[in-house]
C-alpha cells in the first residue's frame, strides 16, 4: 500500500517546479497538464481542490486527441496570464503594450486552434469544453459553429453539419413563413 | 470575422475507431500507459465494427450549447438555425422569441412617432418619451432571453438616458456573448470613464476589430495613434485605420488620408489621401469637407468650394465659417446662391450598410 501511494503520489508530482495532475482520457492514455493550466476548467478545479488527484483524474468523457487539444488550450492561457500577471508593477506603457499585444495574439491563437479542427474534433471539443467547464474554449469554439452558420439557409447549414432533415414539409413551410421577417433585416 | 462568407470544407469522414495510431505522439503532454494500474476487462471477442463514416451528430449538441453558440447571431441566422432539425428549433425559441421583441423594439425606437422632432410641444414630446420607454422596456424583454443584440440596443438607451453602470452591465453581457458592437461600446465606456480605463478599453477593442467592427477598428487606431492604453505605434493605428476606413467608418476615412498625405504610418500617397479625403466629405466629414473646399478654391472652383465650405460651417466647423464669408463676398449673388442651393441639396454619401 505504501509503495503504491508512493508512485501514485508521483501523479501529483512536481516538474520543473510546477505541480502537475494527471489525466486519463475515455480510451485508457495518460497526460499530464500543470495544476495552473487545470485551473481553467471549474471542474477539474474542483477535482483538485477536493484532493481526489492521487491515482490521476479519468475523464470517461474526453478521447485522447479531444483531451490533447484541451490540453494545448490551457496550458496556453495559463502561461498567458502568468506572463501577464508576473509583470512587476512596470511602467505603464510596457506592461499594457504586453498586455494588448498579448491578446491579439491569445486571440490569433484561439482562431488557428479551432480552425484547424475538423468538424468531428470540433464537436467533441465544445462537448468537452461544457463538461469540464472551460469558458474560454467553449466561447471560441461556439463562435466557430456560429460563424459556420452566419448568412447560410436552412439547407446548407444542414450540409454542412451533417443534419438530418426531421421537419415534415407542412412545418417547414410554417416555419418559412412565421420568420420570413427575419430575412428582411 | 471578415472571413464570415468562408464556407466550412465538406465534411469528410473519420477514420474509423480502431485504426492504428502512429506510436511517436508529438504532443508533449502524452506518455503512453507504461503499465495498468487496474485489473482491465478481458478484450472484447467480437471483431472490431467494419468502418463507417463517423459524423458527429451537431443536432444532438445539447440546446443549451445550441443557444449559446447562437446568442449573438442575427434574427436571419437564428431563423434559419431553427429550420435545420427539430431539436435546434426548441433549443432556439428563446432566441427566436428575443429576436422579434427586438425587432418590433427597433421599429418602435425609429417609427413614424420617434421621427417627428422632439419637444416640439408637450403632447409630442410626451408621446416620443412613452415610445421610448416601450421600446426599452422591449429590449429588456429580448435581453433577459438572452439575444445579444438586444442587449447591446438597451444598453444604448440607457446610456443616452444617461444610466452608464447600467449600460455598462448591459454591454458587458453583450460582449460576453461575443457581440462586436457590445464589445465595442464596452471599450468605449471604459475610454469615457473617470478615470478612463485605456487598458480595459484596448482589450475589447481587439476582439471587436477581429471581428470586423470599424468603429472598434477606429478606435484601436486612434488609440494606438495616441498611446493610449497601449505602446504607441503608427504603423498599426495606420493598419487599423484603413480596415475602418473601408468598413465605413468616416472619421477613419478622414484620418487615413491625413496619414497617406503626411506619410504617418504608411508611405505618402497624395493620390490615396485625395481618394480618402473626397469620400469623407462625400459623407459628411466636417473637417474633410472643409479641406475639400480650401483645395477647391485653391484650384479656383470658387462655387463649389463655397458649397463646401458652408456645409462645413455648417456641420459645426468654425474654421470653415471665416472662409466661407470672404469666398461669400467675393462670389456675385446668382453665382453665391448657385453655392448655397447646393449645399441645401446636398446629402451625405449613403454607403453600404455594414452591421
Amino acid at each position: 500500500m505504501a509503495a503504491e501511494k508512493g508512485e501514485k503520489g508521483a501523479a501529483a508530482k512536481e516538474v520543473a517546479g510546477e505541480r502537475m495532475v494527471t489525466l486519463e482520457s475515455s480510451d485508457g492514455e495518460e497526460f499530464h497538464m500543470s495544476e495552473a493550466a487545470a485551473q481553467l476548467s471549474t471542474l477539474l478545479r474542483h477535482v483538485i481542490e477536493g484532493g481526489g488527484i492521487d491515482n490521476g483524474i479519468p475523464l470517461p468523457k474526453v478521447a485522447a486527441r479531444t483531451l490533447e487539444k484541451v490540453i494545448m488550450y490551457c496550458e496556453k492561457h495559463a502561461k498567458a496570464a502568468a506572463k501577464s500577471d508576473s509583470d512587476p508593477s512596470a511602467a505603464a506603457g510596457s506592461s499594457s503594450d504586453n498586455t494588448a499585444a498579448a491578446s491579439e495574439d491569445l486571440e490569433k491563437w484561439d482562431r488557428k486552434l479551432v480552425n484547424g479542427l475538423s468538424q468531428d474534433a470540433l464537436f467533441d471539443l465544445i462537448v468537452a469544453a461544457d463538461y469540464l467547464v472551460i469558458d474560454g474554449l467553449l466561447d471560441a469554439t461556439c463562435r466557430k459553429v456560429a460563424d459556420m452558420m452566419k448568412g447560410k439557409t436552412p439547407d446548407e447549414i444542414r450540409k454542412i453539419f451533417n443534419i438530418l432533415n426531421d421537419f415534415t414539409k407542412e412545418e417547414e413551410e410554417e416555419m418559412r413563413r412565421e420568420y420570413a421577417w427575419a430575412f428582411d433585416d | 470575422m471578415d472571413a464570415a462568407s468562408r464556407t466550412w470544407p465538406p465534411p469528410t469522414p473519420s477514420p474509423p475507431p480502431f485504426s492504428s495510431r502512429p506510436l511517436a505522439s508529438p504532443s508533449p503532454y502524452r506518455r503512453r500507459r507504461r503499465h495498468s494500474k487496474k485489473a482491465k476487462p478481458p478484450p472484447p471477442s467480437t471483431p472490431p465494427p467494419t468502418p463507417t463514416p463517423q459524423s458527429a451528430d451537431f443536432s444532438a449538441l445539447p440546446p443549451e450549447l445550441v443557444h449559446r453558440a447562437l446568442a449573438a447571431a442575427c434574427a436571419s441566422d437564428v431563423a434559419a438555425a431553427s429550420g435545420a432539425c427539430r431539436a435546434w428549433r426548441d433549443a432556439l425559441r428563446p432566441l427566436r422569441e428575443a429576436a422579434a421583441l427586438h425587432a418590433y423594439g427597433r421599429r418602435v425606437k425609429h417609427g413614424p412617432v420617434m421621427g417627428a422632432a422632439p419637444a416640439r410641444g408637450g403632447g409630442v414630446s410626451g408621446r416620443h418619451e412613452a415610445e421610448r420607454q416601450r421600446a426599452l422596456g422591449l429590449f429588456r424583454r429580448a435581453a433577459r432571453l438572452g439575444s445579444a443584440a438586444a442587449m447591446v440596443d438597451a444598453g444604448l438607451m440607457c446610456w443616452e438616458e444617461g444610466r452608464r453602470e447600467e449600460a455598462v452591465e448591459y454591454y458587458r453581457s453583450a460582449s460576453e456573448l461575443g457581440h462586436p458592437v457590445g464589445m465595442c461600446n464596452l471599450g468605449v465606456s471604459y475610454l469615457e470613464d473617470d478615470p478612463p480605463k485605456t487598458e480595459e478599453a484596448i482589450r475589447w477593442f481587439f476582439p471587436s476589430a477581429s471581428a470586423g467592427n470599424a468603429r472598434a477598428q477606429y478606435n484601436l487606431g486612434l488609440c494606438l495613434q495616441n498611446g493610449k492604453g497601449i505602446k504607441r505605434n503608427q504603423k498599426e493605428a495606420a493598419k487599423w485605420y484603413l480596415r475602418a476606413a473601408e468598413g465605413g467608418n468616416i472619421r477613419a476615412m478622414y484620418n487615413i488620408s491625413l496619414c497617406y498625405n503626411f506619410g504617418e504610418g504608411l508611405a505618402h500617397d497624395p493620390v490615396h489621401a485625395k481618394r480618402w479625403l473626397q469620400l469623407a466629405a462625400d459623407c459628411g466629414h466636417k473637417k474633410a469637407l472643409y479641406e475639400c473646399g480650401i483645395k477647391l478654391c485653391a484650384a479656383g472652383d470658387k462655387v463649389k468650394s463655397l458649397t463646401y465650405l458652408e456645409l462645413a460651417t455648417r456641420r459645426g466647423e468654425t474654421a470653415a465659417a471665416h472662409m466661407r464669408d470672404v469666398i461669400l463676398e467675393s462670389l456675385s449673388v446668382v453665382n453665391a446662391q448657385r453655392a448655397l442651393s447646393d449645399a441645401d441639396k446636398w446629402k451625405p454619401r449613403a454607403l453600404h450598410p455594414r452591421r
